[in-house]
């Protein structure tokens, strides 16, 4: 059977995936595609009308058949656009009335930047006054060093908690998996210990 | 303003950059409308949306200087802002805190017969449950009216991402809605489905 639609590069998979895209609303679509499926709907139409060519009463059922199917895509489609266009109404605001709220809002950020720089000079100024000496330097440094200790520490005993929390976790997977539970307890004194030797191999590093 | 008459948006732009207020009230009566439509449609609330579009209005007042104009228009940077600031917002929501004020049968009440109370409460629910880009590109698309490649700039992707999105969307609703497509064709108006249909074939 000749058919006038071989020509044409729209069929009713890529016609669906564009109603999907863009919906029902032809204007919507970019101008190819808007065109393409104007021309693929004329030639169905034409088609049902006559059957492909004039020629076979067959080629008319089958546009006819055709002609449904894509009618039953696009009125889905339709029908989607309209529940999403009633969906929404959108609430009437008072709009003045927030325009105005947010120029107040804009005037008082802009005040208050202003504030903000000033205060940052008065900051500054104080922050020159109060300039540590060099002996509190000095102190400062070490409380720095105190400071990084602590901070070790404190690191390390995390890591040794995430190391025993993992694998406490593994030693409940073991024993979930039927593996005997003396097994999975000497396993977790091994990772104890390597903990414990972690932490105080650590502090003794941090201690010198 | 200053002097003179500001006719374009971007002389309105190069006013507020420079700290003219009237220049900045200008541009928010333009925007303001769509920044709220916006915001409502990602929100689900008005006086949410009100709060957000406040936000994004001050925010842009105290950044209208970064704005770089050869870079996307005015509204594109705009939107870009509100899209993020909805979705900042959606994120920190947690179930508890979903709209109060929200009931979806008094809303269904105010369709005035365009389809029933159930597919309302169906396409509500399924629009919520929707990935929230998947949800962003929907409602700049379909309900803000932006061109594809627009909606590309403002999600900061390319535009077939966008047709992704938009197609996935779309696709979870019509299946989401399958049963009850009949009961919504008998419910919506005869003589817009057939005037679209004659415009279409």
């Amino acid at each position: 059977m000749t058919n006038n639609l071989d020509h044409l590069t729209m069929n009713e998979k890529k016609l669906e995936q564009l109603l999907d895209v863009y919906g029902a609303d032809l204007s919507k679509m970019p101008d190819p595609f808007a065109k393409e499926i104007k021309e693929f709907l004329q030639k169905i139409q034409e088609g049902a009308n006559q059957g492909f060519d004039g020629e076979k009463e067959s080629s008319a059922n089958q546009a006819s058949t055709q002609k449904e199917k894509i009618s039953e895509l696009i009125e889905k489609a339709e029908l989607l656009d309209q529940a999403l266009d009633h969906q929404k109404q959108l609430p009437k605001w008072d709009i003045e009335a927030l325009e105005g709220q947010i120029l107040a809002k804009a005037v008082a950020s802009e005040q208050t930047s202003t504030a903000d720089v000033i205060s940052f000079d008065e900051r500054k100024t104080t922050i020159e006054k109060n300039k540590p000496s060099a002996i509190d330097n000095k102190s400062s440094g070490k409380s720095e060093f105190f400071t990084m200790k602590s901070t070790g520490l404190i690191a390390a005993s995390l890591l040794a908690g995430l190391l025993i929390g993992s694998f406490g976790g593994l030693d409940h997977l073991l024993y979930e998996e039927g593996t005997t539970l003396i097994a999975s307890n000497s396993f977790m004194d091994d990772v104890l210990y390597l903990g414990t030797e972690y932490s105080l191999e650590t502090a003794d590093f941090l201690n010198n | 303003m200053q002097s003179g008459i500001i006719e374009t948006e971007q002389d309105l732009i190069i006013h507020a950059q420079k700290g003219d207020q009237k220049a900045f009230k200008e541009l928010v009566h333009q925007h303001l409308p769509n920044v709220l439509a916006l915001g409502f449609r990602m929100l689900n609330n008005a006086s949410e949306a009100e709060d957000m579009a406040q936000d994004v209005m001050l925010s842009l007042w105290q950044n209208i200087s970064k704005y770089d104009a050869g870079k996307a228009k005015f509204s594109t940077w705009l939107y870009r802002i509100t899209a993020n600031r909805c979705l900042d917002r959606i994120r920190k929501k947690t179930p508890e805190q979903l709209p109060e004020d929200y009931d979806p049968v008094i809303e269904a009440e105010q369709l005035d017969n365009l389809y029933n109370k159930q597919l309302s409460k169906q396409m509500e629910t399924t629009l919520q449950t929707l990935p929230e880009r998947q949800y962003l590109a929907l409602v700049l698309f379909h309900y803000q009216g932006h061109r594809m490649t627009e909606v590309a700039e403002i999600m900061e992707c390319s535009s077939e991402a966008v047709e992704s999105l938009l197609a996935r969307a779309r696709r979870t609703l019509k299946q989401k809605l399958g049963p009850l497509w009949q009961e919504f064709k008998n419910n919506s108006s005869p003589n817009q489905q057939e005037q679209n249909r004659m415009e279409v074939l």
